[in-house]
């Protein structure tokens, strides 16, 4: 799949390297990632994030914002799960941005509090999140574009 | 020294002068934070009260709310004992993390 710059996927600040349309994003379909609960594996849910960033062309600091989102999202999802539990990842790239739903698969009967530190840093660094159950399941929605839209900021 | 047995974070304690430094490389994160944890406490009790504490972070490649957290209840603990912390030559990663959270005005941070 090639995307040319009208998709809309490309950032305003996209000018290095090969022309856009000579780019080719293998990410236009979503990506699955399915991980054990557990911190030791939130490295590959970044590494994931960051890839898929990378290949949109976000910058630097953005694809570093959505490291630390993906991982404050999937830190909340993963507290206190139970072992053998697993996390499910989906990527999706529409329209500039990165979107990424993270689903824990084992019944949960409320969502862990977010330590106030992580809210912050959320709030920062994400531009769209939220945490929720979802038919008892812990489910978060993050959203990071690859620039600002016409207004913001 | 210690390492995880993945190798996502390496902490190297060493004394130099009237510092205990420690130095970190790799990713500072809820796997790891406990680590670090662990080794900030080992260590402090060694020291006397007005022992300079340093985290280098020059090699950090990445942290994110468990690892702040960690650094700002060390720097509590160890300025009510009368010692310092320093954060000394923070990665572009982490000296990011500390502006945009505002921790660069309220911890001591060396380049």
């Amino acid at each position: 799949v090639s995307l040319a710059p009208d998709d809309g996927v490309w950032p305003a600040s996209y000018t290095a390297g090969t022309r856009p349309e000579e780019r080719h994003v293998a990410t236009a379909d979503p990506v699955h990632l399915i991980l054990p609960a557990d911190p030791r594996h939130l490295r590959l849910a970044r590494l994931t994030a960051a890839g898929i960033a990378g290949d949109l062309g976000f910058d630097v600091e953005r694809i570093e914002d959505l490291r630390v989102a993906v991982d404050e999202l999937c830190a909340v999802l993963i507290d206190e799960a139970p072992v053998g539990a697993r996390l499910s990842l989906e990527y999706r790239v529409a329209d500039g941005e990165v979107r990424i739903q993270g689903e824990l698969d084992v019944p949960a009967a409320e969502l862990p509090e977010i330590h106030p530190v992580a809210a912050e840093l959320l709030d920062i660094v994400a531009d769209d999140y939220r945490v929720e159950l979802v038919d008892g399941r812990r489910v978060f929605h993050l959203v990071k574009r690859g620039r600002d839209r016409a207004g913001d900021g | 020294v210690s390492q995880d047995l993945d190798q996502h974070l390496t902490v190297v304690v060493r004394p130099a002068g009237d510092e205990i430094v420690f130095a970190l490389a790799g990713e500072l994160d809820p796997h790891t934070a406990p680590q670090l944890q662990e080794e900030l406490d080992a260590v402090r009790g060694v020291g006397h009260g007005g022992t300079t504490f340093v985290l280098d972070l020059g090699e950090l490649t990445f942290i994110d709310s468990s690892g702040l957290r960690v650094l700002i209840s060390a720097q509590k603990e160890i300025e009510t004992a009368g010692g310092r912390l320093v954060l000394r030559r923070p990665s572009a990663t982490a000296h990011r993390l500390l502006e945009i959270t505002g921790l660069v005005d309220h911890l001591e941070v060396e380049p």
